[in-house]
């Protein structure tokens, strides 16, 4: 797919973000999406994703790689859903964050919360070996919240 | 990257076929160049050094180089075209095209460049020197300053072309600014079609661009000047050969147009997924349209007429879509031919430096396949490939105290039956010792030493993991892709791998795939709350078992079908779900796994289908036993399963 066509796309189906409260961003902010998987929250870039959908009903793979717990379609494409929680029940996940890429994946969310724009010193660089595919967390609301890598993501399952 | 190696790819391609139809070209009767054959290889081959250099792969750029060199030579008619020289510029074509593609994997090794290099210097050699044109162009009455401005080739072309005794003629031509190119262009196709254009020169005239074109043809002024005279060009006889001295096409010469034939655009394979998804999605839309359609209209108390337009319309659309997506199906579609080649080519290499003989005989080049079964089947043709020539193919002396050629006979075939191709790789070696298969399987603890295999099954040993001997490794040290690798690749593309062979005589192996993956024929199944497709090449039969007819314990269940006893398992194991419910007849599918018979039982049938089987994305390879999903009505989804994978993965005993 051209990048014309990918950024056409992100711009229909992120009429899903719709609803949300967002943040104006500035020229040196970065957006992102917060949202919640049970008692935990993350962010993820906002430029990462296609958009926020009502989860349909996901297949259970056979062998599924780590953190992935099935497949549902959206849109015509088949997205390998990523469950980032410590292995709750995923019966109340109700939104999956779709995001770009050729991994084809969605998050699985309890809710997505807002859209907020962070400044560049609210943004802390993680170590390595940190427990998410994170880069780096986002601090200034309330507990750090892991900003979700979608490179990192898709190298890690 | 992407786009310049795919358009490299092409561009080999049509390299490769013109070189194999330059070498056909070359016989007894007709020993000269084919002039426009030649030019399009040496224009390919300049075009794929331009691309290479924006890959960044400029030692291979720098090899294409020394390629074009030896075209040129070709072309300027100072490297004479026979068998040989022909056979060696396949080979140098092919090499070519293994290079390109080991350079951009990041695999090429500095032999393989070596043995490129000197394979061109070999080439190369067989040239002579130019003979010198001078006094050829001096027949035609061109000016100093004219004669200054030919090129070598142009010089070249008026030589072969004096030869073959064909007249030429100088055209003047006067254009004016504003469509020039046009007028230009018009031209230039004219006088293309009439004979071969060798040299466009400046000239000077009435009119705002004037040029001299020289054309050499067989025709005479008054026929060109009919052709061009509308155009505002004249045509004038510069020279005449003597009477009884045209050689007509001795040459090989033919009056084409040298311009490019190719009338095809690239696309890219997830456009083409990008478009069925599309389509698919209008399809489904359009259904849900037509029910709720066809709801309303009963509640007004449409008449039946109207219900069956409406329904006539989806129908119509319904066989408009899948005739959509049968095109889109073939737009993926490739033929084996470049595989087949670079397998044949490396296949040569190996022996000569193995010290043996073999000559490789291919037939199905032209068997089309969807791209990415091509691209994922070339490993596995090639690894099957190497063992015939290492472990197969005896070495001369052997074969002839044997009573064999000293030269070993490979064959590459394709061909189709029905939705699935056959690509069989045999050869006349030693054939495959079951006996010692045998005694390598019972050294691994993989049989027991009392236990009896039939041939066949004693044959499918050589398909377990780690099973090689150490002359095999050395073989194929460093390649990382064992048999046991090649058969799992079959399964993921929902085929399969068979082996026949004899001792003493040679051996046969099969690598069966489908020939699409995107729109197949599929069953789909129940099992607990969810459903799933089976690809229906996958399915031998269909049958109810009685759970009366089932025997065994625990894993090892099987049931009696067609008088022999065959393995029996739930799906709902395979996949790791909770129990099926049981009734009185279990829908059950006897599939094949390795050439053994199993049966899998699910909750319940639900029918054949066309499905678009769409893929998981990049990680899908991480993905084991299943090989895509498809939309079912009502947005489910049902993952295609690969079911010998899932049999294998949960280690039953077949």
């Amino acid at each position: 797919m051209t990048e014309k066509k990918r950024s056409k796309r992100s711009r229909d189906l992120r009429g899903g973000l719709i609803g949300l409260r967002a943040e104006e961003a500035s020229a040196d902010s970065a957006s992102l999406l917060l949202f919640s998987v049970g008692a935990s929250q993350f962010a993820v870039r906002v430029e990462d994703t296609e958009g926020v959908v009502e989860c349909p009903p996901i297949s259970p793979l056979p062998y599924p790689p780590q953190r992935i717990i099935g497949v549902a379609g959206v849109k015509g494409r088949m997205t390998l859903v990523v469950d980032l929680s410590s292995g709750s029940s995923q019966q109340q996940r109700r939104r999956l964050i779709l995001v770009k890429g050729d991994a084809q994946l969605g998050l699985l969310a309890d809710r997505a919360d807002r859209v907020i724009a962070a400044k560049p010193e609210q943004l802390i660089a993680l170590d390595q070996e940190g427990r998410w595919p994170a880069r780096f967390q986002l601090e200034g609301y309330g507990e750090p919240v892991p900003v979700i890598d979608v490179e990192l993501l898709a190298e890690s399952i | 990257m992407g786009d310049y190696l795919s358009e490299s790819e092409q561009l080999l391609e049509g390299l490769l076929a013109d070189l194999e139809a330059l070498g056909a070209s070359v016989s007894d009767d007709n020993p000269g160049p084919r002039v426009h054959l030649i030019n399009r290889i040496f224009r390919a081959a300049h075009s794929l050094k331009g691309l290479l250099g924006m890959m960044g792969l400029d030692e291979v750029r720098a090899l294409a180089h020394k390629f074009e060199d030896v075209l040129d030579a070709l072309r300027l008619g100072n490297l004479a075209l026979d068998r040989e020289v022909a056979s060696l510029l396949e080979e140098a074509g092919a090499g070519l095209a293994a290079l390109v593609g080991g350079a951009a994997r990041g695999s090429a090794s500095g032999q393989d460049f070596d043995q490129f290099r000197e394979l061109l210097a070999s080439i190369a050699s067989r040239a002579r020197q130019p003979k010198p044109v001078a006094r050829a162009i001096e027949r035609l009455g061109l000016s100093d300053r004219e004669r200054a401005l030919l090129s070598k080739y142009e010089r070249s072309r008026i030589r072969a072309n004096l030869s073959a005794g064909r007249s030429f003629y100088s055209i003047a031509a006067g254009f004016d600014r504003e469509n020039l190119e046009e007028q230009y262009r018009a031209l230039t196709s004219k006088l293309e079609e009439l004979g071969e254009l060798i040299a466009v020169l400046p000239a000077s005239g009435s009119a705002p661009v004037n040029f001299k074109f020289i054309l050499a043809a067989q025709l005479d002024a008054a026929q060109i000047n009919k052709s061009i005279e509308p155009m505002g060009a004249l045509a004038e006889q510069i020279f005449a050969p003597k009477p009884g001295k045209q050689k007509g096409d001795q040459t090989g010469l033919e009056q084409q147009s040298l311009r490019p034939l190719s009338k095809s655009v690239q696309v890219e394979l997830a456009q083409v997924d990008e478009i069925s998804g599309l389509a698919h999605e209008l399809y489904i839309e359009t259904k849900r349209l037509s029910a709720l359609a066809d709801q309303m209209m009963l509640r007004a108390g449409c008449g039946a007429k109207e219900r069956f337009e409406l329904l006539q319309s989806a129908r119509r659309i319904e066989r408009d879509y899948l005739a959509l997506e049968e095109r889109l199906v073939e737009l993926r579609m490739v033929s084996l031919g470049q595989t087949f080649w670079r397998a044949a080519r490396l296949a040569e290499r190996l022996a000569r430096e193995l010290g043996k003989s073999i000559s490789v005989e291919m037939s199905g080049r032209s068997t089309q396949l969807d791209k990415m079964i091509v691209d994922r089947i070339a490993e596995p043709i090639y690894h099957v490939l190497r063992n015939a020539v290492d472990h197969g193919i005896e070495p001369p002396d052997e074969r002839r105290a044997m009573g064999k050629p000293g030269r070993g006979r490979i064959s590459l075939e394709a061909s189709l039956e029905g939705t699935r191709a056959i690509i069989a790789i045999s050869d006349d070696g030693r054939g495959i010792d079951p006996d010692q298969v045998r005694r390598r399987a019972i050294q691994m603890g993989a049989i027991a030493s009392n236990q009896r295999l039939s041939q066949k099954d004693t044959l499918r040993l050589i398909f377990l993991p780690g099973f090689s001997t150490a002359s095999e490794v050395s073989a194929v040290s460093g390649r990382g892709f064992g048999l046991d690798a090649v058969e799992r690749t079959m399964h993921e593309l929902g085929g399969e791998i068979r082996v026949s062979s004899q001792k003493g005589r040679g051996s046969r192996f099969e690598l069966i795939v489908p020939t699409t993956l995107l729109m197949i024929s599929a069953f789909i199944v129940r099992v607990v709350r969810w459903r799933y497709a089976i690809n229906v090449g996958q399915i031998e039969e269909l049958i109810y078992v009685h759970p009366g007819e089932i025997s065994g314990r625990n894993e090892r269940l099987s049931i009696n079908w067609r008088g022999m006893r065959i393995p029996f398992v739930e799906l709902s194991q395979l996949i790791g779900l909770e129990p099926m419910i049981r009734h009185d007849k279990i829908p059950t599918i006897v599939t094949r796994v390795a050439e053994r018979k199993v049966a899998v039982a699910v909750e319940r049938f639900e029918g054949q289908r066309e499905i678009i089987v769409k893929s998981l994305g990049k990680l899908a390879r991480k993905i084991k036993g299943v090989v895509g999903a498809t939309d079912l009505e009502g947005g489910d989804v049902a993952l295609v399963l690969d079911i010998p994978s899932l049999v294998l993965l949960k280690g039953m005993r077949l």
